[in-house]
């Protein structure tokens, strides 16, 4: 069945087409969520919240995009939402901290992250790009978890992002000048 | 001469680091999610969603109901009581009383 056919049904209710979407779209959902988050267990809750966000919005999706853009957009703001609560956290609990030197509260960066999907002797190399792209403002972030990991075609990434091809071009310009000069950090000193 | 060597081995490195995701494969999602997926699906519709601007809104009717109320009752109780009359008033008011009695 065509997905925009399942979206209609989601709407009315249908539990099962929203299993039938679920089946199409859950690995790309938990993989983009899984990209941003670095965190397994935060990914699967993103997910969560997307199938749950589709199975409500279903009803004013109007088919200007594809239900796969669609999708893809409902991931990336979750997950933006989701990095800016967590930077809202990290902020409180230094602040509290400082008010109370003894608070246990603080937040740790997170471990270094190693994708599933990575092969075995790309995996030290995969974990500082993760690291990296940490640094990288949303948007340019975003560009480059779709054109490269994703490996969404730039025209889709566009209709994600809600941006002209050429905006997206520019974003990942400025992104692989960002992470060369953050990479400058990580590099190793073999000298020693 | 070495800083060049240097500065092109850095320069691979950032390649290597950068090219490190192609080709990834995709993570499975764990089959479990869709149960959970359920089961918020289940619970919101127990609980019927109220929007956070809604709900504020109500609040703050609410409030401006209350401040309302409140001033017309202060507002009553000053009219009503006779030691709130200023001294000069009280005594015009008195003037026009016994001049009633004629």
């Amino acid at each position: 069945m065509e997905n925009l056919q399942l979206i209609q049904k989601i709407a009315h209710g249908s539990e099962a087409a929203l299993r039938e979407i679920y089946g199409v779209f859950a690995n790309i959902v938990f993989n983009t969520a899984l990209s941003y988050l670095h965190d397994r267990a935060e990914a699967e809750e993103i997910t969560q919240d997307v199938f749950l966000e589709v199975y409500q919005s279903a009803k004013t999706f109007e088919g200007k995009s594809s239900v796969r853009t669609w999708i893809y957009r409902i991931t990336v703001n979750k997950c933006l939402d989701k990095l800016r609560y967590q930077k809202r956290k990290k902020r409180f609990a230094l602040v509290k901290s400082l008010f109370k030197p003894d608070t246990t509260e603080i937040q740790h960066d997170a471990e270094d992250f190693e994708h599933p999907g990575v092969t075995l002797e790309r995996q030290e190399y995969a974990k500082i790009l993760f690291k990296a792209l940490e640094h990288l403002p949303s948007q340019q972030r975003t560009a480059y978890i779709l054109s490269f990991i994703e490996e969404l075609p730039r025209k889709e990434v566009a209709e994600v992002m809600q941006l002209s091809v050429k905006a997206v071009e520019s974003l990942l310009q400025r992104a692989k000048i960002n992470l060369r000069s953050t990479l400058e950090k990580y590099y190793p000193d073999r000298r020693i | 001469m070495k800083n060049t060597i240097q500065n092109s081995e850095k320069e691979q490195w950032k390649d290597h680091v950068l090219s490190s995701l192609e080709g990834i494969k995709r993570a499975e999602a764990p089959p479990f999610l869709f149960t959970r997926i359920q089961a918020s699906i289940l619970l919101t519709n127990r609980n019927p969603y109220v929007s956070t601007p809604k709900l504020m809104l109500g609040v703050v009717a609410f409030l401006v109901l209350c401040c309302v109320n409140l001033w017309v009752l202060i507002e009553s109780n000053q009219v009503a009581s006779p030691n709130n009359v200023p001294p000069l008033q009280a005594a015009i008011m008195l003037e026009s009383v016994n001049f009633d009695l004629y």
